[in-house]
This record gives C-alpha cells, structure tokens and sequence, in this order.
C-alpha cells in the first residue's frame, strides 16, 4: 500500500483499503455459500453414483463401490465443516486476512484427497480445481489466486505422482496414468486460468478509479 | 430467521467502528475487526455513527435468511440419505432433526395467514433443518468431549484401587451426567443465538 509523506497511508489509500475489506468479506460470504452448494451438488452426483438412478429419459448406472462411498461422505461432511468455520468466523467477526488462505487451502486440500481416492488425475472431478482458483477471484486478492493456482497445479502434480507411484494398502485402484500431452495442457491451462483472473483484479483499481474521476469532472457540469 | 448479521447496514444502538461502519462486538475493542484501525478510546467505539459512509462506501444490504442454512439443511438431508444403507438407524436422527425443523415451518405458515409461496416454506424448513443439524452436532461433540474425560478419568481412579472393590457402574452415569450439561449449555445457547425467534 502506498503512503504519504510521514508514512501513514493517505486517504485514499485508506478508503480504498476499507472498501476492499468489505468486499473481501462479502467475497468470502459468497465464496463460501458457493463452496457449499457446490459440495451439495456434486454429493448428489455421488449418491447417485453409487445407488444409480432411472428416470427413462436419464440413466445413470451403479458405478461407485462402498469404501469410496463411504470415505467422500466423510470427506464431505468435513468440507461441510469447513463452510461452518467460515460461516461462524463471519458471523463473530473473525476475519484475518488469512482466512481466505485457509479456506482455500482446505479446499485444495480435500479435494486432492477425494480425487486421490477416486480415479485421480482421470477423474472428471478435475474441473473442480478450475472452480478453486475461480472462487479466490471473489475476495479481490491477487495473492489469493497466486496462492490458488500454485496449489492447485500442486495438487495435479501430486495426483500424477500418485498415479504413477502411489497405492492405498487395501484400496483396489485402476490405472490411472495419463498420456504426457494432457497433463502438460491441462497444468498450462490452471496456469492461464490464474494469470487471467489475475489479470481482472489487477484491472478493478483502475476502473475504479476511472469512474471516481470522471464522477469528479461531470460534478457541476450540465446534466 | 437471523440474518449474517455483521454484513447488515449498521444500527444507530449498537457500536460500531467509526472508520469503516463495521458492527463491534466486544465493548471495548483495541482495534476494528474489519479495518484494523486502532479505537483507542471508548469515545471512538461510541462516536455517532455517519450514515453517509454506508453510501460512501457502500455497505451490502441485509440480504435477511442466510441461505447457507438452506444449503446446510439440504446437505444434511443427502448425508442421511447416503448413510441410511450403511446404517439405517441414521434415519432417527434425521426424524429427530426434522421435527423442529417441520414444527417452525408449519408454525410460521399457519402464523402468516395468508397462503406463503410453497418455496418459502421449504426453503424456511431446509434452514431450520440446518441449524438444528449443527446445533445438534456442536451438541453431541460437546457431550462426548466431557463424557470421555470424565470416564477417562473414572477409570484411572478405579485403576489406583488396584483390584480391591472395583467398581465402574458409577463411571457411566458420572460420565454420562457430566456430558449432558455442556452437551444441554452448547445446545441452549445455539438455539438461542440461531434459532428465529420469528417465523
């Protein structure tokens, strides 16, 4: 943050500051309630996975075994958790800067876990680390989606390390090896995502300032 | 039902930092949650509030229900929904959440007089259906949080008799009974905070 002369952030930067900490926190609000539909919606996607589903016109058969059924409905019940800490940090006002990090990084972090028992890098599921760096762009950080995109190549990295190399004692895994191309297109494509949307934020202080000074030149002009 | 309170244009009875409008919720706080702007005097927390900074920087509007209750509330549901093969007494605790849950929504209906859309109803059911999940696991962590350390430390009481009249019928209701009251504080005080006190 810029400052003034005696090292106390001028009035501008100050209201801008203000300005960015209230839509960072109804960012985090909005990011969270979409975090929690989202899980709801793509659970519905996995109990019908495992009970299969007939409606004529749609059928989706039996796919998914118990052991994975069971182990994404405790890892959505904890992701549920997650919401609940975000939702109870708002309400009492609790809102470090960091917040958003870690709601992000348990994002990353469960969702690198559910692939890692589902079909990996092979999983459909993937997209999801789209949707990731996609929900930082709502708190307005650049840092945030810095932070976003690093974590979600990671978490495709470690996937494809865990395909290649990784097994779960117990745990029945097919392969899940991809060919090299795919993987190198779909890290550059998390990479662009992030370097887009930060692209957008970097692009909301000068819009903003634009409008406040084109405001400032039509004031007492004619209507 | 209470809505997320602290993103609410602020009310003129309540602290409030006079730099950014945030609602203060300690009485005396050393700086604002929000800004982080220092309130070193109680004067600061207690200066009138300017209404034109809600324009001036633009404030969100009460939004009313938190619809992340909704969310939570149907979230609740797909999880009984997906465990009642595995365990079908799952399905207890879900009629046991929806009772008050159903109870409210047929309550603030027929309260309404007027027909309410069949949206707003479900939408008001899955939202209590929420709160009463949470309230009920915040209830249940906090029962066994104590009745395990009460039991824990039954048995190694039990354990210093070292064979001579061991008896470990007391640790169950010791255990038990000191679970029920935070297990009874934690679910009181939820509904309280939670709970609508309007339909």
């Amino acid at each position: 943050m810029a400052s003034n002369a005696i090292g106390k952030p001028s009035t501008a930067e100050r209201e801008w500051y203000i300005v960015g900490r209230w839509e960072e926190f109804e960012g985090e609000g909005r990011a969270n309630l979409l975090r929690l539909i989202g899980v709801c919606a793509f659970y519905g996607v996995e109990l019908i996975n495992c009970y299969g589903l007939n409606l004529g016109f749609l059928q989706m058969a039996p796919v998914v075994d118990r052991a994975f059924h069971l182990a994404a409905t405790m890892l959505t019940v904890a992701w549920a958790m997650v919401c609940l800490g975000v939702l109870v940090c708002r309400r009492q006002g609790i809102f470090p800067f960091w917040l958003k990090f870690i709601s992000t990084g348990c994002d990353l972090l469960l969702l690198t876990t559910i692939l890692t028992l589902a079909d990996g890098p092979r999983s459909p599921l993937v997209v999801v680390y789209f949707l990731i760096i996609l929900l930082a762009c709502l708190r307005f950080s650049l840092r945030l989606i810095w932070f976003a995109t690093a974590g979600a190549v990671a978490g495709y990295l470690f996937l494809l390390g865990f395909a290649r190399w990784g097994s779960i004692p117990g745990w029945e895994m097919s392969d899940m090896t991809l060919p090299r191309y795919y993987q190198v297109i779909f890290v550059l494509a998390l990479g662009l995502t992030g370097i887009i949307l930060g692209q957008g934020i970097r692009r909301v202080r000068r819009l903003a300032e634009s409008y406040a000074n084109r405001l400032k030149e039509n004031r007492g002009g004619p209507p | 039902m209470s809505g997320d309170k602290v993103s609410e244009r602020p009310l003129r009875g309540k602290p409030h930092c006079p730099y950014c409008g945030a609602e203060l919720f300690s009485a005396n706080p050393l700086k604002c949650w929000l800004c982080h702007e220092s309130l070193t005097s109680a004067a600061d927390t207690q200066a009138a509030y300017d209404p034109g900074i809600a324009d001036r920087i633009r404030l969100p509007e009460s939004r009313g229900d938190n619809p992340a209750w909704v969310v939570f509330g149907i979230l609740a549901l797909l999880v009984c929904l997906g465990l009642m093969v595995e365990a079908p007494g799952i399905l207890i605790v879900l009629l046991i959440l929806a009772t008050p849950a159903l109870i409210r929504t047929v309550m603030a209906s027929s309260r309404a007089q007027t027909q309410a859309a069949p949206a707003s109803a479900l939408g008001m059911f899955f939202s209590s259906l929420g709160i009463v999940a949470i309230v009920g696991l915040a209830s249940v962590a906090a029962f066994y949080a104590t009745c395990w350390v009460v039991c824990l430390g039954g048995l190694a009481l039990e354990n210093l008799k070292s064979g001579r009249g061991v008896n470990y019928d007391w640790i169950m209701v010791a255990s038990v009974g000191a679970g029920l009251i935070p297990g009874g504080a934690v679910a009181f005080l939820l509904f309280r905070r939670l709970w609508p006190r309007r339909g």
